[in-house]
């Protein structure tokens, strides 16, 4: 009766129609539950129309999640200074010890191989820092740090507070949520209280951009950092 | 039965003396209809719907002096016969299994239609349902809190805006596949929004 008559009752329905379905399509349904739903709610040709639909959008969100991460990882390779801080950075004291002087001839070594083939400061940057944000995304909520590119300015560096300090060995990624076709962010740097972001001074034009931060656990999973890091370019 | 236009009119008299309300009304009793017979597993749903209405307004002469109750509940003591009669006539004349239910992806007009309209979807609603859909189990539940707190509303409200976006991108997959199958067989377009008539032999 409160399908003909109530259109709060009639919305939620259909919900609970399209959660069904993305469940199943999922693989959630297992055993006699499953059995129930093959039998009664796919039995009619609307149903399994609804279903294939929600098979065809979980798999076209899931490509455009790939090829987001797939861009972001390509992204974030880390650099030769960032892999030389994350093997001296291996707990072992010993191997520390053990290992210090032949980092410190690498990195110099690194060193002046870099400023051989950059050439004299090729690289001119501005930095601005970041403290993240709960407001929506390029809407209001608190002024956003603006920052002028010169024309000569090749790279902004972004460094990103994070909420607390991180105790454990993580790795990061980030991108852009606004606008979302921003290329070339890189993992610059990482400590226990902030994060660096390099991005292309050409990628950015005057505009309001708001960058996440996801935390990389040793296991793989990814956390979002919640909010994120507003800032304007004039 | 074909239903005339006076017929027709009495009906929505019925439903309500205002006929904006009645036609309202009436889109709300026939796409609940729908719903019930696509949820006992009847093929062809709109067919039932338009024979339920169809006896209500053969019958509406006779019971409308008496009947006190609301024209709703009418509609679903016949659509109990109606889907009687139907899973009857299952029963007796067919035990076809039900096939295997399957689903492809990624290589159907479907698959051509929901990506062109992904991409015309506007840009924070893009985000909306892939950011919705792309976790399951407690991840999901996690990120939608997450999503529900950036946008300050309710996780049910983000649930409600993810169902908006899933009728729009259904209606647009809708359109486009019917779009190219009158492209490729050359029929006229249907309009859907007078309500559908089935004019039985």
């Amino acid at each position: 009766m409160r399908l003909l008559t109530e259109p709060a009752f009639v919305a939620e329905f259909d919900m609970m129609v399209d959660e069904i379905a993305a469940s199943y399509v999922a693989g959630q349904f297992t055993g006699k539950e499953k059995e129930q739903v093959e039998q009664y709610f796919l039995r009619s040709p609307e149903r399994r129309k609804k279903l294939g639909f929600m098979a065809e959008l979980l798999h076209q969100v899931d490509v455009g999640r790939e090829e987001q991460t797939v861009s972001a990882r390509q992204d974030e390779r880390p650099s030769f200074s960032e892999r030389v801080n994350a093997f001296l950075n291996r707990p072992h004291l010993a191997q520390r010890f053990a290992t210090v002087a032949i980092a410190v001839v690498l990195l110099l070594g690194g060193v002046l191989w870099l400023n051989r083939s950059r050439g004299p400061s090729s690289t001119k940057f501005v930095s601005l820092t970041l403290t993240i944000s709960d407001a929506e995304r390029s809407t209001t909520g608190q002024a956003p740090e603006t920052v002028k590119l010169p024309a000569d300015v090749n790279e902004v560096r972004l460094q990103l507070l994070l909420p607390s300090e991180s105790t454990q060995p993580v790795r990061y990624r980030a991108d852009f949520a606004s606008p979302a076709d921003v290329r070339g962010l890189t993992i610059a740097g990482q400590d226990s209280r902030s994060v660096v972001i390099t991005v292309p001074a050409s990628e950015l034009k005057p505009d309001r951009y708001a960058v996440r931060l996801f935390i990389i656990h040793p296991d793989g999973q990814e956390d979002r950092v919640p909010g994120n890091y507003m800032f304007r370019v004039e | 039965m074909t239903i005339t236009k006076d017929s027709f009119d009495a009906l929505l008299e019925w439903l309500d003396p205002d006929r904006d309300k009645a036609g309202q009304s009436y889109e709300a009793i026939r796409g609940g209809l729908i719903r019930i017979f696509v949820s006992k597993g009847l093929t062809d749903a709109e067919f039932y719907a338009d024979e339920t209405v169809d006896r209500v307004v053969k019958r509406l002469p006779e019971i409308r002096a008496g009947y006190v109750n609301e024209p709703a509940r009418y509609f679903i003591g016949v659509a109990r016969n109606v889907i009687r009669e139907a899973l009857r006539r299952k029963e007796v004349t067919t035990d076809v299994l039900p096939e295997c239910v399957s689903f492809r992806t990624g290589d159907s007009e479907m698959a051509d239609c929901l990506a062109k309209c992904l991409k015309a979807l506007p840009r924070e609603k893009l985000e909306l349902i892939h950011d919705y859909h792309v976790y399951e189990g407690k991840q999901k539940i996690a990120s939608h809190r997450e999503m529900a707190g950036e946008r300050s509303i309710s996780v049910g409200a983000l649930r409600t805006r993810a169902h908006h976006v899933r009728i729009l991108l259904e209606s647009c997959v809708n359109r486009c596949m019917e779009d190219r199958r009158n492209k490729s067989v050359g029929d006229r377009h249907n309009n859907r929004a007078a309500p559908r008539r089935i004019h039985h032999s």
